[in-house]
């Protein structure tokens, strides 16, 4: 049995029997683990507090020769951020956040500097206004997608390789990993873009994050960009990022809370009576 | 390989309960085999009274014998105050605590978008509507004190605050018992929110 200390990030749990968890954890030099916490799921709990999703921790844990899930001894939470957990806006890009995480990162192995990305992703979660938050998901989906290897192809047509002018028309595709000229886009498909938010993928993927706070993109730019996790993350992935509509949920409860209450599955499932 | 086959079907039944796995299930199977007659027909008895008796409120979703349920039709509890809760056996703990005189509120599970559970897989347009036709002064957000019962009750107190209705969250602090010295930040930033004058 081996004992070992690391920096983590909190990213889901499940149950386990009556009142342990199972918690899985972005680590700074393990990747993604998997650890028991015993008595989690009790209200005076040591571990309950530490193991919220989004919580920046310092887990101590041990490795068992036998089984392949570790067990934590400690933890100890470095924050906790709170600003995001308290805060729907926030927690929505939150709860996508994490998904993209666990569904980008398979096992152990972890590319370098992803977790400083999520990290000051997360501080920055918290902090920014709530009108940056956008275009600063947009910026980490880049980033993420660089580190990983999927950096989507903007330096020309992806598939005959000539370079798109300002004034011609760019498609994006998902499927095909980044721009098409309009001669190309007839058999391969692609969604319409401006040039200008070609410029800004270029522009968000190169910026540091913490230098958006002031940074506004205009209402067209801000619609386009969303290809990236519409379309070309989905394809990336092989499979949809279902917390992605919870973002889109939660900003149109902002704007009209009935029609949100409305349309409920619910009912559907309603006929449980035996 | 030997075996005995209805065994090895009550294994397999038994392991479809949740958090039970298959060395457990094993134990058990074993167990009804070496138990009395009458026992088993009493346990075969009270899963077919469940089965055939057992309904949900059409009002607040708990789990009853008779719709609506008796504390729907309780016309001694204080019915301008809902209690929202995650799951009809949460309700099971309030009663007993036996401090609660309202109604309460079923959602059917907690808002969890990386596990696919979104509001319209909630019932809150249940909650809504009793809230609409009914006189509702105050709403009490019983969701679990976790990161998905948290989601939960600030989605809900965001559409029950256009309606200008009192929207509460249970307290959450230091459990009794508990040690000072081994509190978060998090509980103990709730406890001081909710302290009270002695």
């Amino acid at each position: 049995m081996r004992l070992y200390k690391t920096d983590a990030i909190v990213l889901s749990d499940s149950e386990l029997g009556d009142q342990d968890k199972i918690i899985t954890l972005l680590s700074d030099q393990y990747g993604k683990i998997r650890a028991v916490a015993k008595g989690a799921r009790r209200l005076k709990s040591r571990f309950a507090p530490a193991v919220q999703m989004l919580s920046y921790v310092n887990a101590v844990l041990y490795r068992s020769q036998r089984i392949e899930i570790d067990t934590f001894n400690e933890c100890k939470i470095n924050s906790p951020f709170l600003g995001i957990r308290n805060e729907l806006v926030r927690l929505s890009y939150g709860y996508y956040l994490v998904e993209l995480i666990m569904k980008f990162i398979r096992g152990a192995e972890t590319p370098p500097f992803l977790f400083d990305l999520v990290l000051k992703m997360l501080f920055l979660l918290e902090k920014v206004p709530e009108k940056s938050l956008p275009v600063l998901m947009r910026s980490f989906e880049l980033k993420m997608l660089t580190i990983l290897g999927y950096r989507p192809y903007l330096t020309g047509c992806v598939d005959c390789h000539r370079t798109i002018e300002a004034r011609r028309e760019v498609y994006f595709s998902g499927y095909e990993g980044g721009i098409l000229c309009s001669r190309c886009s007839r058999n391969r498909g692609g969604k319409l873009v401006s040039y200008e938010t070609i410029r800004w993928m270029k522009f968000l993927e190169s910026i540091s994050l913490d230098k958006l706070a002031n940074v506004r993109v205009g209402q067209k730019a801000d619609k386009e960009l969303k290809v990236v996790p519409e379309n070309y993350i989905p394809h990336r992935l092989g499979d949809k990022v279902l917390s992605y509509g919870f973002i889109e949920t939660v900003q149109g409860l902002e704007k009209d809370g009935d029609a949100a209450a409305r349309g409920s599955a619910w009912d559907k499932d309603k006929q449980r009576t035996t | 390989m030997y075996s005995v086959k209805s065994i090895d079907k009550l294994i397999k039944e038994f392991s479809n309960l949740p958090g039970i796995g298959e060395k457990s299930a094993q134990r058990m199977a074993f167990f009804i085999s070496r138990t009395s007659k009458e026992y088993a027909k009493r346990l075969i008895e009270a899963i077919r009274e469940v089965m055939e008796k057992v309904k949900y409120c059409s009002i607040c979703g708990s789990v009853t014998q008779t719709d609506p349920c008796p504390i729907c039709q309780d016309k001694t509890r204080d019915n301008s105050v809902i209690c929202v809760v995650e799951e009809p056996w949460d309700i099971f703990v309030f009663e007993k605590a036996g401090k609660f005189k309202g109604l309460y509120h079923v959602l059917g599970g907690a808002i969890s978008p990386t596990k696919g559970m979104n509001p319209q897989d909630l019932n809150i347009r249940g909650l809504m509507q009793r809230v609409r036709t009914n006189r509702i002064r105050e709403v009490i957000l019983a969701t679990d004190p976790n990161t998905d019962g948290q989601a939960t009750a600030l989605y809900i107190a965001k559409l029950l605050k256009k309606r200008g209705i009192r929207v509460t969250r249970l307290g959450m602090g230091l459990p009794v018992g508990g040690d000072l010295e081994f509190a978060d930040e998090d509980t103990l930033s709730h406890a001081l929110n909710g302290r009270r004058t002695m």
